[in-house]
């Protein structure tokens, strides 16, 4: 199967903008993650994260910046980073950037949960 | 508890109530817009007359509520913004206070609008446009307020002190053509009343209510309703703190009724609460459930009631790491989501309602 270089999706009222690029290596999850089915918006995402890493970039950087997002994304977020975690313990770089704003705790806290549970390289910005 | 229950009641022949107490602003009336246009099944005709008298009622309260907002904080009367979709018909009302001196002019003014007919209407609405009328004076909003109503505007002032009257407005259109008028009948026509907005008003001063939302709780109807919400929440200094924990929040307790919530009467019928106490908010939500559903959840909820913060962290990671079906919307960590992030412990309540069915409530402080 011929992967696709680019997956690239708009944002909506209540799902966030993807930008997964691996030509340019920018890969991006910005905005709100509420969809009312998440795993089918997720699920190309996933196989998508699933083929680029059998044939990864030699640095890979995941940037997370997500207002608000509900418990079943949190899933299918957490499906995102085992993928990643597998590229880092295949050789790759990869490292997760959760982006917070400065008043909201309980977000860092979110990506605090993930880096816990994960084996995997994790950076933390202020907005 | 039973706060969840007793308010569904009261808006029971509701097929949609939103009800907001607090500081209006012109972001907050496009929300609304937004709210109505997905809450509702009807022509376009009728949502764009019902969004159009949703801005003018925040217009009203904007422009012509008189005093500043510290003097409504200090008398605790709030203004209030009304939206119903009842029986097939719209009532759409505000509340707000004003000055005794201006009261008998503004009543003889929507007296007078609303004893012409839509011709004589027309011409007004012309005339003042036409002289280019200085129509900040409820002039103008008024007359496009009697001009997409179905029935004349009902207003009442109410004496509060020696300054200030509360000054209660409403009006109503039909969204559909019925050869009945069913708003006439008793138990309808008892509860389209304005006495009946004004004892909502009341009630909901006395019980710290701030917003009422109760219909189907749809995906749709989601994102209008955070939007309102943090709008809300941002404009007031004292709650910023707390913006984005309320709306984290409140995304679980909504998903939490769409997922789980039983359908009652052909919808996903529900009720969210905000209340404000001791400088503490409060979301409180309601849904239908089976009643074999009862015990099984009231078990699950006890369960991670008991847990403290560490077994609850460590049930959320059990759960979330679990190999599960990742097809499935319900991950199983919603309620410990809430639980986590309530700064008190969750309380519930099941009130029997038939032979199959329980109202099942339940209410988390931020």
């Amino acid at each position: 199967m011929i992967m696709q270089k680019t997956l690239k999706y708009k944002a909506t009222a209540d799902t966030p903008e993807i930008i997964f690029d691996s030509i340019k290596n920018q890969f991006q999850i910005t905005g709100r993650s509420l969809p009312e089915n998440t795993h089918e918006f997720y699920k190309p995402i996933i196989d998508w994260m699933n083929e680029y890493s059998n044939t990864p970039n030699p640095f890979t950087e995941v940037e997370i910046n997500l207002d608000y997002f509900n418990s079943s994304s949190i899933k299918q977020l957490l499906l995102l980073f085992m993928i990643l975690e597998k590229m880092q313990k295949n050789g790759s770089i990869v490292k997760v950037i959760w982006y917070y704003s400065e008043d909201d705790d309980l977000n860092k806290i979110k990506g605090k949960e993930f880096e816990s549970m994960l084996n995997l390289n994790f950076e933390f910005r202020i907005i | 508890m039973e706060i969840a229950y007793k308010y569904y009641q009261l808006l029971s022949l509701d097929d949609l109530s939103f009800i907001y107490l607090g500081d209006f602003d012109s972001a907050l009336a496009e929300s609304f817009s937004q709210l109505n246009e997905v809450s509702t099944q009807d022509s376009k005709t009728v949502k764009s007359k019902v969004s159009f008298l949703i801005s003018e009622c925040f217009q009203n309260v904007i422009k012509h509520a008189d005093k500043p907002e510290l003097v409504t904080r200090t008398n605790n009367k709030p203004s209030m913004f009304i939206v119903r979709e009842i029986n097939n018909s719209y009532i759409i009302g505000s509340t707000n206070l004003v000055d005794n001196t201006k009261k008998d002019r503004l009543g003889e003014k929507i007296k007078s609008i609303s004893k012409l007919n839509p011709s004589e209407l027309n011409s007004i609405y012309k005339s003042a446009l036409a002289e280019n009328e200085n129509t900040s004076d409820a002039g103008l909003g008024l007359v496009t307020m009697a001009q997409k109503s179905s029935y004349p505007i009902e207003f009442e002032f109410e004496f509060l002190n020696y300054f200030l009257s509360i000054f209660f407005i409403q009006t109503k259109i039909k969204s559909k053509e019925k050869t009945n008028d069913n708003l006439f009948e008793d138990d309808l026509k008892e509860r389209s009343s304005l006495n009946y907005f004004k004892s909502l008003y009341k009630k909901m001063i006395d019980e710290d209510v701030l917003m009422i939302r109760k219909g189907d709780f749809s995906q749709q109807s989601i994102i209008p309703l955070l939007n309102i919400i943090e709008s809300n929440l941002s404009s007031q200094s004292k709650w910023k703190g707390v913006k984005k924990k309320t709306i984290y929040l409140l995304i679980e307790m909504l998903q939490n009724m769409s997922l789980h919530g039983k359908t009652h009467d052909g919808v996903k019928s529900g009720i969210i609460i905000i209340t404000k106490k001791f400088n503490q908010l409060s979301i409180i939500s309601g849904n239908f459930i089976s009643k074999e559903a009862v015990e099984p959840l009231e078990s699950h909820l006890n369960e991670l009631i008991d847990l403290n913060e560490t077994e609850l962290q460590e049930k959320y990671n059990e759960i979330i790491l679990k190999e599960i079906d990742t097809s499935s919307q319900s991950t199983g960590i919603g309620l410990i989501e809430i639980m986590k992030f309530g700064n008190k412990k969750l309380s519930y309540n099941f009130t029997p309602v038939s032979d199959i069915e329980s109202f099942f409530s339940m209410c988390i402080t931020i």
